[in-house]
């Protein structure tokens, strides 16, 4: 198992490189789903003790939608998408083609569709790492919450923490260009499976 | 005064009236607060698991609902607390996801709560209270000096153990 503490900077830099190609490829497909230009900023790769995990996020106690999906494969974890309630809100209006600012709370299809394109983000994101290390990786089906995030991310952690301390996530911050949308795409990959990304990505010994 | 103590995950603490000690967001964790009323010595502790057989040697007890209750109630003896006095609460262990995925992870919070109720039945310890499972995240800040827990949460508002 790898201590995520240990990782040198090139597996840091390959690993946040990794992120930019995968959050390259949801933004696309979140632009296509909206029909919006969507800005994405450069990833954040952080390695974090559990207890502070939660802190990577900006407003840990406000009402965000969170949409969470364990994955399989060749690189397991799990992926948190998080919204603030208010641009999940105006996400919604865009996918069903009503006037932002007119769902004022979300009905079960309204949850249905934001299900949806958090998987269909998802495996954008997962194809692009996918074809990098040429291996399949699944998402599941996805989950919603809408409450604090720091309470979803607690889900996460005890996944992860049941094995380690240490915490790897890769962060990546993305807008839609009227800024009705903002959003953040966190991967937690299991640290059991970054051996084998490092050595596909040719920078396990590096 | 009374010093406000911060409790993070897999974190467990002990404090004296007039101390508060506080956790924030517990999702599938739970909080599991036990009260000496006599002595007013009161440990909180945010657990993400239920069993340390679940875990490699040397872990954190924090971590988890069976070690966390044994430590604390250690702990708190060691002050003067007396057993047989001390009363348990437990808040949190919710489903945070709706889903319709079978992925047992999801359900962590219900085997949060039951380890808990399962360890202080077997240490004989009183549970007074619990606000426990449905869907949505709770803070709490748990009083020394009454023993009392308020839970805040931001779909059902406030509450007080």
């Amino acid at each position: 198992l790898i201590d995520v503490r240990n990782l040198t900077s090139l597996q840091v830099d390959a690993l946040k490189e990794v992120g930019n190609i995968g959050a390259g490829h949801a933004a696309t497909s979140l632009s296509q789903l909206v029909g919006k230009e969507i800005m994405i900023k450069a990833p954040r790769l952080n390695i974090l003790p559990l207890k502070e995990v939660q802190r990577v996020i900006k407003d840990p106690q406000a009402l965000m939608v969170g949409i969470y999906l364990s994955l399989e494969g060749n690189l397991s974890g799990s992926v948190l998408l998080l919204f603030p309630y208010d641009d999940a809100l105006s996400l919604v209006d865009m996918l069903m083609g009503r006037n932002v600012g007119s769902t004022k709370a979300l009905s079960p299809l309204d949850e249905s569709a934001l299900k949806e394109v958090g998987s269909i983000l998802t495996c954008s994101y997962l194809n692009a790492i996918a074809q990098l290390i040429g291996a399949p990786l699944i998402p599941s089906v996805p989950g919603l919450a809408f409450d604090m995030a720091e309470a979803m991310i607690d889900l996460i952690l005890i996944e992860l923490g049941e094995a380690v301390d240490y915490v790897l996530v890769i962060e990546t911050e993305f807008t839609e260009a009227s800024r009705k949308i903002t959003g953040e795409f966190m991967l937690f990959p299991n640290p059991g499976s970054l051996q084998a990304v490092l050595e596909t990505l040719g920078v396990s010994n590096l | 005064m009374s010093e406000v103590v911060n409790v993070e995950i897999a974190e467990m603490k002990i404090g004296h009236n007039p101390d508060v000690l506080v956790t924030s967001a517990l999702g599938s964790c739970i909080g599991i607060t036990l009260y000496d009323p006599a002595l007013k010595i009161g440990g909180l502790a945010h657990i993400m698991l239920p069993e340390t057989k679940m875990a490699k040697e040397g872990a954190n007890p924090a971590k988890f609902a069976d070690t966390a209750i044994e430590a604390m109630l250690e702990g708190m003896i060691k002050l003067g607390a007396k057993h047989s006095r001390i009363e348990a609460k437990i808040i949190g262990g919710a489903r945070m996801f709706s889903s319709a995925s079978s992925n047992p992870l999801l359900d962590i919070g219900t085997r949060n709560v039951a380890a808990a109720k399962h360890v202080l039945h077997r240490k004989r310890i009183r549970l007074v209270a619990e606000d426990t499972g449905e869907d949505y995240a709770r803070c709490i800040e748990f009083s020394c000096f009454s023993g009392k827990v308020k839970v805040r949460s931001l779909k059902r508002g406030e509450k007080e153990l």
